[in-house]
């Protein structure tokens, strides 16, 4: 559950290390209210995806009072796409999908996710280690994200 | 993100985000496989932790080939751990009740007689003298005399005397079996210097003196001059709050090429004294129970290549700004961190706000888990370790030291609670080598 919380903050925007804090103080804040015995997995599911969702909001807010607006919208389309796209209630489920996927990859997709998300590269350094252009890596990673939903939906059915 | 973007233009953006993130999260678990597959744990590494651990006072490691008598199998280390144990005798009858092999006494207010009948045991290898307040000539003979008699005492500390006689320092200056000095409270002569020195291996001195007390060897530049010219194969080098040491005289100690390790307990430790330190050619440097001039001042140490075991241990007033700097230190293995107290107020716009401790351990953890040769991880006595960032950020080659340590558990668990005595659940949730918890009570 905690990974699925980082996961949710990140995709939030929230940098790796700031999901780490955000996801613990949502713990904490959960477990003071009581809000994380005895009651059914889905529900400590969404109060946790809540919990982080406003401490993420409010970690914004500190640093930048103007952008409050646009992150409420951000953090809504983050929510909506998770249950509609997204992992959903069974993130653990969703993300053995996406790893049985990802490791179908072959060729040249294969190469630009390889350096996009395990190496970390941006989509001008992938385009050079390539001889791309950074338009093409753009579009590569359009077909892989598509691909890659199409074949979760293969094996969530 | 764009402000004229409609909702379903971000929702279309949020479900790449979230693929994304799943995408990189993949590759992460991944690479902990394949780096827990490049580096198994090693049996001989498990060995090497625990020796390190079990030996809690960090001054030099010098092996020892000859093999007889129980202290000369000792490294300088350990016999400065047993001096520092040592019974205290006070009276020869104390002396005559000693158990057989007994390899370091300590002499709190020595007399003659006393010095004559610790002389008569065969295996001391460990001396401490001193504790008069009124040192005078007399026992300073007699202790040259304990001196010159015990030719095989390797490590001889002399603490709190105002002088050292003549006799004194020619008999520190021509035994033969004497390794390490340790002059706690006591002069370090000039004719000291020049000869004495000479075939030490380990020299600690230290200034301190109880409140009210003079001064008696407010180490400076002069002094660590001497040091430098007299004592040129030193390994390790204990310099106990002398707080007239200023970042231009530690260049002077950049001259023991042989030197390896550097205790350097000082009550004022500022940046520029950092950066000197930093700039030392040695493979480990102990700052423990120093005193900060403020917090931060330690950043400067990520700009050492050749440092490999860290001491931080017990420093007050230390912050995670400290451990951005250790984490840039690459060539690190060991660090020990224990009895870090996190500062808990937090300057944020101009207002001081409330921050809890396990946020600042947690960034204090993910900034030392960039130093990616670590290997031995030391958070005795730490307050509010969160568990997650733990145990994210250790990886298999880590030796994690949590005795004494509080956790902040995120899966539902106490905010904060004693480490729990299941040792096998806890190293299996971290991940690491070897984990050092108290025994269950």
């Amino acid at each position: 559950m905690r990974r699925e919380a980082v996961h949710y903050a990140r995709a939030l925007g929230c940098k790796p290390d700031l999901a780490d804090d955000v996801t613990q103080e949502a713990y904490l804040s959960l477990w003071q209210a009581g809000l994380l015995l005895d009651r059914p997995a889905p529900l400590v599911r969404a109060a946790l995806r809540t919990a982080v969702r406003f401490r993420m909001l409010d970690a914004h807010r500190q640093q930048s009072k103007d952008r409050s607006v646009q992150d409420e919208a951000w953090a809504d389309a983050v929510d909506k796409a998770w249950q509609a796209s997204g992992p959903g209630d069974d993130h653990n489920r969703w993300l053995e999908a996406l790893r049985g996927c990802r490791a179908k990859l072959r060729g040249r997709v294969q190469q630009v996710a390889g350096l996009f998300y395990d190496e970390q590269l941006s989509r001008e350094e992938v385009a050079a280690r390539l001889g791309m252009k950074e338009t093409g890596v753009k579009t590569l990673l359009q077909r892989l994200r598509a691909t890659l939903r199409q074949c979760i939906e293969r094996s969530l059915r | 993100m764009s402000k004229l973007q409609t909702a379903e233009e971000l929702q279309r953006e949020a479900a790449d985000r979230i693929l994304d993130v799943g995408l990189s999260m993949v590759a992460e678990s991944s690479d902990v496989g394949a780096a827990a597959n490049r580096h198994p744990s090693t049996p001989w590494m498990l060995v090497a932790a625990l020796l390190a651990v079990s030996i809690t006072v960090t001054i030099g490691v010098w092996p020892r080939s000859d093999v007889g008598v129980a202290g000369d199998t000792l490294t300088m280390r350990q016999l400065v751990v047993e001096l520092a144990n040592a019974p205290r005798v006070q009276t020869p009858e104390h002396v005559a009740a000693l158990p057989e092999g007994t390899i370091a006494v300590r002499l709190a207010t020595p007399t003659i007689e006393l010095v004559k009948s610790v002389a008569a045991i065969p295996g001391l290898r460990a001396l401490a003298l001193g504790g008069n307040k009124d040192v005078d000539e007399t026992l300073d003979a007699a202790v040259a005399a304990a001196i010159a008699k015990h030719t095989q005492v390797r490590l001889l500390e002399v603490h709190e005397v105002k002088r050292l006689s003549v006799e004194t320092v020619a008999a520190i200056n021509s035994s033969p079996s004497l390794e390490g000095l340790h002059l706690a409270r006591a002069p370090l002569p000039d004719n000291l210097a020049k000869g004495g020195l000479l075939g030490l291996d380990y020299l600690a001195i230290e200034d301190r003196w109880r409140a009210g007390r003079p001064d008696a060897t407010t180490t400076n530049n002069k002094r660590l001059r001497a040091i430098v010219a007299g004592a040129h194969r030193l390994e390790a080098l204990a310099l106990i709050d002398t707080g007239a040491i200023k970042a231009d005289d530690i260049q002077h100690i950049s001259q023991l090429s042989g030197l390896s390790t550097l205790k350097f307990e000082s009550s004022y430790l500022t940046k520029p004294l950092i950066a000197a330190l930093a700039k030392l050619d040695v493979d480990e440097l102990d700052l423990s129970k120093s005193l900060v001039a403020r917090p931060g001042v330690l950043a400067p140490l990520g700009a050492s290549t050749h440092i490999t075991s860290l001491n931080v241990s017990f420093i007050p007033r230390l912050s995670s700004n400290d451990f951005l700097g250790i984490g840039d230190m690459q060539s690190l293995r060991k660090i020990d961190m224990s009895g870090y107290r996190p500062q808990t107020m937090k300057k944020v716009f101009d207002q001081h706000i409330e921050f809890p401790a396990y946020k600042d351990i947690a960034r204090c953890l993910r900034a030392i888990g960039k130093a990616s040769g670590l290997e031995y991880v030391a958070l005795r006595d730490v307050q509010g370790v969160p568990l997650a960032t733990l145990a994210k950020v250790a990886t298999d080659k880590w030796h994690v030291d949590l005795r004494g340590a509080t956790l902040v558990i995120g899966d539902g668990g106490n905010p904060m609670a004693p480490v729990p005595p299941d040792h096998k659940a806890l190293l299996e949730k971290l991940g690491v080598a070897e984990l050092l918890i108290d025994a269950p009570q």
